[in-house]
């Protein structure tokens, strides 16, 4: 980070041929959208890359800084299209009808929020960043402000709590008809 | 990379121990939130050409502009190869207050010292090699049909042959009943000619007009800083400029590809809404359906950048206005709500042998200009490429019951064809002979061939009001690709919605799994 603040070419090109995939991936599955994926990640490195002075390695890893901007400017762009709805996480706004998203994205994402509905928005911050996003509890500790023992206590209990929720799902139908 | 399912079972278990009897049912849970993570179609082209605006960016903001020369020497050309733009000449002047501003050139050291000279550009920028029978290989590859990276990310809905109506899409229930889609079934009635024999399929070549890098480092003030010759010859593959001045054009300009890419850096922070914090502001500056741009002042804004910047536009046809912003605003269930794109895009299609090319999901390929709906101004010029291509010969299709098949898919494999969808039917006009953009993306090998396949373009006579259907079909004549479209690996593959989905044995939620106060 130092040698990007320096204006190191070469350095900028590791640091985002290490991070961009990842941060294109987290944007593309709470957007369901290249486009809007796209215009985000531009705007994270750019925005990095303008604020590079202020990072302080004390306070956080690359990837944790890099991880809350992204967070940040992916809200920003669902608090633009509605500004008065209280966001608790762009998973309540990724679900707009101006949103015109990738088919079979779309069609995932339905399934994916029936599964994932009854989360509190940090549980399920930390079921995708492990699950989709692939990030270690480590990194998910540090993304959270938790520990990392609180990240995977905050995991089990989510994956727990889905798997109840489930199963009640589908045994209703069952229940009502015996 | 997601790790192994296992891997993630046996950390989750680990977590809590009270889950081992319940293995298979949290296996089955885990595989089915990894099944829906969705295909996040990173396009190579959007990653090179980032990271060139953020390396003339970071050039902008620190280094280069503390060390750029105050007064540099005149009349000094470079020979740089790209006589057809009088804009991008003047950037490789360094004739004090005319446009300056060289930021960056990326320099990727391929030879060793003493290797091979630096190419000459002598070739013309579209010229046809002839190779041998079937010399690329497959046309096809598995993933192909499936993943389409720079083909518009899977087309869109319309691409598959099976769309979602809008409304149904903007409803809040979780699963989508089957019954609720609508599948496009094209129709054409006339008379279809096939190839007789092989037909000619194109590649694109790589451009490889790499130039002597010395001559633009020699021109800087950089060079003091080391001695450039030492390193014996080096090629340039990438190059960015911008211009100065407000609102600026940057160029990113790709040697090896043969590629110019051109965006206007605009600081979007000044947008009349920028500083909106609330609805009613920012209804106030919403756009309108009467501030979309007409074809008419579209195409006028793109031809008079043309003008401006001298583009040779002799290997396209007219202009074209990508208005899908209207079928959606057409199919949108409140109108009220739609909000209109800042952009407008207009495209001039490559003509290949005078015949027009186009993508898989049935639009133009093309010079492509970005227009800003507010500014009034294009904002980015895409694909100002070389096409120089090789040709090779390929099986022509001859089955005409295959073909037609393909027509009524709409030229797509139908991934999913639920029970009970409701069908509406297109009609298509007479087709035009055309060429098929097709990229291929091997996954396994990291490389990819970009080719233009002759193709039967069948424009739709009608729209039907349901269905979101493309506006053209383009259908490939290579026999190896309506066999591939047609394929059952790629033909109705299964979207299993909650069949997996494991059933408990015992319903009882134990005390310690009750939620916290924290929602834990």
């Amino acid at each position: 980070m130092i040698l990007v603040a320096e204006g190191d070419r070469d350095a900028l090109a590791a640091l985002y041929e290490r991070y961009m995939k990842r941060l294109y991936n987290y944007v593309y599955y709470r957007t369901h959208q290249r486009e809007t994926a796209e215009d985000i990640v531009s705007d994270v490195f750019i925005h990095a890359l303008e604020k590079v002075h202020t990072f302080d390695p004390k306070r956080g890893n690359v990837s944790a800084w890099l991880y809350r901007i992204t967070r940040n400017l992916t809200i920003d762009h669902f608090r633009k299209m509605r500004p008065m709805q209280n966001i608790e996480d762009v998973w309540d706004l990724a679900d707009d009808t101006d949103i015109v998203r990738d088919t079979d994205t779309a069609l995932k994402m339905r399934e994916a929020r029936n599964i994932l509905q009854k989360l509190s928005p940090e549980q399920r911050e930390i079921v995708l960043l492990r699950l989709w996003d692939n990030y270690s509890f480590r990194e998910i500790a540090e993304f959270t402000g938790k520990s990392e023992g609180a990240a995977k206590m905050a995991f089990g209990r989510a994956l727990k709590s889905i798997r109840t929720d489930l199963a009640l799902i589908l045994l209703l139908p069952f229940l009502l008809h015996s | 990379m997601t790790p192994p399912l296992s891997t993630l079972v046996e950390e989750l278990l680990a977590l809590d121990p009270t889950l081992t009897p319940k293995r298979a049912e949290v296996e089955l849970l885990v595989a089915d939130i990894l099944r829906l993570k969705p295909e996040a179609p990173l396009r190579e082209e959007f990653k090179q050409e980032l990271l060139l605006r953020l390396q003339a960016h970071l050039s902008d903001h620190s280094v280069l502009s503390s060390l750029a020369p105050r007064s540099s020497p005149t009349g000094e050309r470079s020979g740089v190869p790209f006589p057809s733009i009088p804009m991008l000449k003047r950037f490789f002047f360094f004739g004090g207050g005319a446009l300056a501003g060289v930021l960056a050139a990326v320099l990727f050291i391929t030879l060793p010292k003493g290797g091979m000279p630096p190419a000459e550009i002598s070739e013309e920028p579209n010229t046809v090699t002839s190779l041998d029978r079937e010399a690329f290989g497959a046309l096809t590859s598995p993933s192909a049909l499936s993943a389409r990276p720079q083909s518009g990310g899977g087309g869109g809905e319309a691409a598959t042959g099976v769309s979602m109506d809008a409304k149904r899409m903007a409803e809040p229930s979780m699963i989508l009943p089957p019954g609720e889609f609508t599948i496009v079934e094209y129709a054409y009635a006339g008379e279809i000619t096939l190839p007789e024999s092989d037909i000619d399929v194109l590649r694109r070549r790589q451009h490889d007009g790499s130039i002597n890098v010395s001559n633009i480092f020699a021109s800087s003030a950089l060079s003091r800083l080391f001695n450039i010759e030492g390193l014996g010859n080096l090629r340039t593959q990438q190059i960015a400029l911008t211009q100065e001045g407000n609102d600026p054009l940057a160029l990113s300009i790709d040697f090896l590809d043969g590629s110019i890419w051109i965006n206007r850096s605009v600081d979007y922070r000044d947008r009349p809404d920028a500083a909106c914090r609330d609805e009613a502001c920012f209804q106030q500056f919403r756009l309108k359906e009467s501030d979309m741009l007409s074809m008419e002042e579209l195409t006028g804004i793109a031809r008079a950048f043309i003008a401006e910047l001298g583009i040779d536009t002799s290997s396209y046809g007219e202009p074209q206005v990508l208005d899908d912003w209207q079928t959606w605003y057409a199919l949108a269930e409140n109108t009220a709500d739609y909000y209109f794109p800042e952009m407008q895009t207009v495209v001039l299609p490559l003509l290949i042998n005078g015949k027009p090319v186009f993508e898989e999901y049935g639009e133009p390929y093309g010079l492509t200009f970005s227009i800003d709906v507010r500014r009034k101004e294009v904002m980015s010029v895409g694909n100002l490429r070389t096409h120089a291509v090789e040709s090779s010969s390929y099986a022509g299709v001859s089955d005409m019951e295959k073909v037609q098949t393909v027509i009524r898919q709409g030229g797509s494999p139908i991934y999913w064809m639920p029970e009970g969808a409701k069908k509406v039917e297109a009609l298509l006009d007479a087709p035009v002979e055309a060429y098929l953009h097709s990229y291929q993306w091997n996954e396994t090998d990291g490389t990819s061939k970009e080719l233009f396949v002759p193709a039967l373009a069948f424009s739709v006579r009608e729209m039907p009001k349901e269905g979101g259907a493309k506006k053209r079909v383009v259908i490939p004549l290579a026999a190896e690709i309506v066999d591939r479209i047609l394929s059952p690996d790629v033909n109705g593959m299964p979207m299993p919605l909650m069949e997996k989905t494991p059933v408990m044995e015992d319903l009882s939620v134990p005390e310690d799994d009750a939620p916290t106060a924290e929602g834990n």
